[in-house]
């Protein structure tokens, strides 16, 4: 037994150099980075995590996390276990842990919606053991976006037990033997669902990891707000780290007016060569990004969002201004109503050539290489799927008659008491009707059915269900706007409500589309609920 | 039949309800971070009030079969303190993390009945420089004369999940958790006693319920509401969730199971009656449950929630208690609110436990 180790290391380390020399390009985490990173852990973590003599950290070196997972870890380490690291040295070693162990493009990319802190994912797909188990105090992504073996995952659950007193008595835990559980079969589930090493990940530290310089053009959507078309221009400043100017333009998606002007300057860091993190202030306000690089590096997408909100914001799609990059990036609105003259925005990179939009009259009241301005016209008889085209490149286009049904997004909303004199501000739920033609086949909710883009409605909020009812819980739980958003009640006890309890409730929001003679009518469903009390950046 | 077992058991309980009648009786509740009162109930008022030294938040009290110390276990389910109820000061004290490098959990704890030896159910976790392992709970037997840092003096594997300790009349420890277990204290031994997680009822789901409160000072039996499903039943009729009282008698040590409605709301903890005819449960709402229908006889809404509810020694009044800082007192035949205690400078019980004491 004592010979086979020798000859085992031996047999990895010339595997190891046999894959090194394969690769003789420049490495995307350079010989004086990975030092400095080394003396990091071992300045402030080898008290702790011993180092072993083949230079690995006990557990460090056997986990890869995303930036916000190794962020999350130190402030753990300095909560529970009385870690003192300085602000730059903890920035240095979660980037420095997130190039060297993180995770790759495609490992993140189920998770994004987590990551980019949309507040009411409801996550799908997840196997309902494992949902059970590991999804009921924070989200399963939070779990998803580790990679590390059984042995590992088993330690996990060791730091659980020992840190939550309750873990094994909560609902979901106590029917079972949930440490049994978690220690055999999940850990074994999870070792195999998410190992150490994979092959996403090698390949992707062998990949070419680019700068992300230069010019690049962003369109987003902000709900109940509109579209918006804007550019970023981005310079190096060194060690992965960037400065950023934003101009960006909002159009109404319902009137095709011209919005708001946002414009700022920021600061952004690339970790892991994909994992885009920025904070800017736009016209006084700060905000944040987290987006993600394509692995060309040419595009970025990811979320735009208010600092003190991270619910307020909008998903973007950034392309690079390069000439393979051509084309339309959105139309607003993608629907236009025979008979009705109808301003539309194309917002795109590289614009050129003719525009056109088969069976309806174009107009160009505005044109650049990156936005156009058209009113358009189309006749009765051109209904259905349609088309605009600029150049080479066309997007769909919806010309309709009527609007046959509505639908509000989301379906489920959450809001959050705030205010009331305590810290945490209300987060409130922002809701949007769009109309829907039923489609060639004249049925709804089918393949054919055609999205016509937002709709002015009538907004209203009603109790969910009978107990709601009971509860009062539309009367006390907040109000919703004109523009539909649902601003929730203050925190705290309610001295006029049943049993004293604070103003959360369960309502239906439901949405009005007067059309002439005809109002349509849809619902989503809003759980109105108590303050988060800590707000981790993976939830 | 029926009437001779009432009358029986009015003359068990007369006696006892004699026993008490010359002492007064005095209700004993913790608060955070280190309060514990002692409330002469059917005046209103807090007698005393003291001040446990190291403490964050008391939940589990024990008194002793002489009623002269409480047994509080506090910082954070990690220590066992006792406090004179005269004096108020510390006689014991216990710090379950008593092996090296080791956090551990206290999910229960009581007194033997010559008051020489508290049972602790405990859950360590041992710390590593870089890792932490979870460990097999245990039964830690302290002596009450261990002092100030009390060490124990056996020591017994007990399964994971138990959350109620208690000790029969006959010294036999209870110890509530996936099943209801029944503990030889001197040797460690233990047996299914009512089997919950295993059950075997006809037609039921297996049941769920999470007793912490100790409610059996003033009728001698635990009781606690239990929740489960008639699997015969139609997934879609709400008759089908069912809540029943589960019970077990401390001088027989007869376990009971009466389901009494379907399962319209959480209830956290149950008093039975002294005459053992009634019983009342309690969350948002306080519920009059007649035993021998046996249904809900009564419901009001309260105006907060409350974790627990006790009953006087006379079955006179019923008390709810925890969450917050008032103790509210009702009539136990019709519900009526007839008065309340409130804590000075109104702080948190949070899951403080209430018990019963005569003197
Ligand atoms: C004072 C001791 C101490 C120091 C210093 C310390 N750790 Fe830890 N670390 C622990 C303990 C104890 C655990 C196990 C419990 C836990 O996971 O919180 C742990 C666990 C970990 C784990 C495993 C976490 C997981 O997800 O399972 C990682 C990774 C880690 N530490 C990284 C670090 C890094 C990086 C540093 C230095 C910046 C550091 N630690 C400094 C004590 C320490
Ligand atoms: C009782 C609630 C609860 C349950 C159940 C739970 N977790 Fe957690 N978990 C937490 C909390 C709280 C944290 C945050 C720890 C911290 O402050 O760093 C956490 C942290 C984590 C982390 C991040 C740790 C790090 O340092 O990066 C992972 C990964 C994780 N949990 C996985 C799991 C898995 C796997 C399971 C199922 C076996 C699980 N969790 C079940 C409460 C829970």
């Amino acid at each position: 037994m004592k010979f086979i180790a020798p000859i085992l290391s031996i047999l990895l380390l010339t595997a190891g150099l046999s894959a090194c020399s394969e690769a003789p390009k420049k490495s995307n985490v350079s010989e004086a980075e990975k030092v400095a990173g080394r003396t990091l852990v071992s300045d402030n973590c080898s008290g702790c995590h011993m180092e072993a003599e083949d230079g690995t950290f006990s557990r460090i070196s056997f986990i890869r996390k995303t930036p916000e997972g190794w962020d999350m870890n130190i402030a753990r380490m300095m909560i529970f276990h009385g870690l003192e690291i300085e602000p730059q040295d903890r920035r240095a070693l979660v980037k420095y842990l997130a190039d060297t162990q993180g995770l790759a493009p495609s490992e993140t990319a189920a998770h994004r919606d987590i990551l980019e802190r949309k507040h009411n994912v409801i996550e799908q797909g997840v196997d309902p053991d494992l949902a059970a188990m590991c999804a009921r105090c924070h989200t399963y992504a939070r779990v998803a976006l580790q990679r590390r073996d059984k042995a590992e995952w088993q330690n996990l659950v060791h730091m659980h037990l020992g840190q939550w007193a309750s873990i094994e008595y909560q609902m979901l835990a106590r029917e079972r033997d949930w440490r049994a559980d978690a220690l055999g079969p999940v850990a074994e589930k999870l070792g195999k669902l998410y190992p150490l090493k994979t092959t996403q990940w090698t390949d992707w530290q062998k990949a070419e990891w680019k700068d992300m310089s230069g010019s690049w053009y962003m369109v987003g959507h902000v709900p109940g707000i509109g579209d918006m078309g804007g550019s970023m221009t981005v310079k190096a400043a060194g060690e992965g780290k960037y400065q950023t100017a934003f101009n960006m333009i909002f159009t109404d998606d319902i009137t095709g007016a011209e919005g708001i002007n946002l414009t700022g300057m920021g600061k952004s860091i690339v970790h892991t060569g994909y994992e885009w993190r920025g904070t800017a202030t736009l016209n006084d306000v700060k905000y944040r990004q987290i987006w993600a690089a394509s692995p060309d590096g040419n595009r970025m997408t990811g979320r735009f969002f208010k600092k003190d909100h991270p619910e307020d914001g909008m998903t973007i799609t950034a392309w690079r201004n390069i000439p393979e990059n051509n084309g339309i990036m959105s139309i607003v609105p993608a629907a236009l109503k025979a008979g009705k003259a109808t301003e539309i925005v194309i917002s795109g990179l590289n614009l050129s050539g003719d525009i056109s939009i088969p069976g309806a009259e174009v107009t160009v009241k505005q044109a650049s290489d990156s936005r156009i301005v058209i009113s358009a016209l189309a006749l009765a008889g051109a209904t259905g799927p349609a088309k605009i085209t600029v150049g080479n490149d066309s997007a769909p286009l919806a010309i309709y008659l009527q609007v046959d049904y509505l639908k509000v997004t989301p379906e489920y909303g959450i809001s959050r008491v705030g205010g009331g004199g305590g810290p945490i501000p209300k987060v409130a739920a922002q809701f949007e009707a769009v109309g829907y033609t039923f489609g060639p086949d004249g049925k709804q909710g089918t393949d054919d059915d055609v999205n016509l883009g937002r709709l002015p409605v009538i907004w209203q909020v009603d109790n969910y269900s009978p107990a709601a009812a009971a509860m009062q819980d539309a009367k006390y739980a907040g109000h919703i706007t004109e523009n539909g958003t649902f601003i929730p009640a203050v925190a705290g006890p309610n001295p006029e409500r049943k049993y004293g309890t604070n103003n959360a409730g369960d309502l239906k929001v439901i949405a009005s589309y007067h059309n002439g003679t005809r109002t349509l009518t849809a619902e989503a469903h809003l759980i109105a609920t108590v303050q988060r009390w800590n707000n981790p950046p993976i939830m | 039949m029926v009437k001779k077992l009432i009358i029986l058991s009015m003359m068990l309980w007369g006696t006892a309800l004699l026993s008490v009648s010359s002492a007064k009786e005095y209700m004993i509740v913790g608060a955070r971070p280190d309060k514990l009162y002692v409330i002469d109930i059917k005046a209103r008022k807090v007698e005393k009030t003291f001040t446990i030294p190291d403490s964050t938040a008391p939940q589990n009290i024990v008194i002793s079969p002489d009623g002269k110390i409480a047994y509080v276990g506090t910082n954070h389910l990690r220590s066992i303190v006792g406090i004179d109820l005269e004096s108020g000061d510390v006689v014991f004290r216990a710090d379950l993390d008593y092996k090296d490098d080791e956090r551990t959990w206290n999910y229960g704890f009581d007194i033997s009945p010559d008051g020489s030896e508290i049972y602790s159910y405990d859950i360590p976790t041992k710390i590593y420089l870089d890792r932490f392992e979870s460990r097999e709970p245990r039964l830690s037997v302290f002596k009450t004369n261990g002092g100030l840092e009390a060490k124990p003096v056996r020591e017994f594997p007990l399964p994971r999940r138990i959350h109620l300790l208690m000790v029969a009349k006959s010294g036999a420890l209870y110890a509530m958790g996936w099943d209801f277990y029944k503990v030889d204290v001197q040797t460690g031994k233990y047996e299914v006693a009512y089997p919950l997680r295993n059950w075997t009822q006809k037609n039921l789901s297996q049941p769920d319920a999470l007793a912490f409160w100790p409610s059996w000072d003033n009728n001698g039996i635990f009781s606690t509401p239990i929740f489960y499903a008639r699997t015969d039943m139609a997934e879609d009729n709400m008759e089908r969730f069912r809540t029943g009282l589960l019970t077990l008698d401390l001088k027989t040590e007869k376990f009971d199971l009466i389901d009494f409605q379907s399962a319209p709301e959480v209830l956290f903890s149950s008093v039975i009656h002294p005459d053992r005819k009634t019983a009342y449960a309690v969350y948002n709402t306080l519920l009059k449950i007649d035993l021998e229908k046996p249904h809900t006889a009564k419901r009001i809404d309260l105006n907060h929630t409350y974790y627990q509810t006790d009953i006087s020694a006379d079955g006179t009044e019923v008390y709810v208690g925890g969450t917050t800082c008032d103790v509210a007192i009702y009539d136990s035949t019709d519900l009526k609110h007839i008065g309340e205690v409130k804590l000075p400078n109104c702080p948190d019980m949070g899951a403080t436990v209430i018990r019963m004491i005569h003197k």
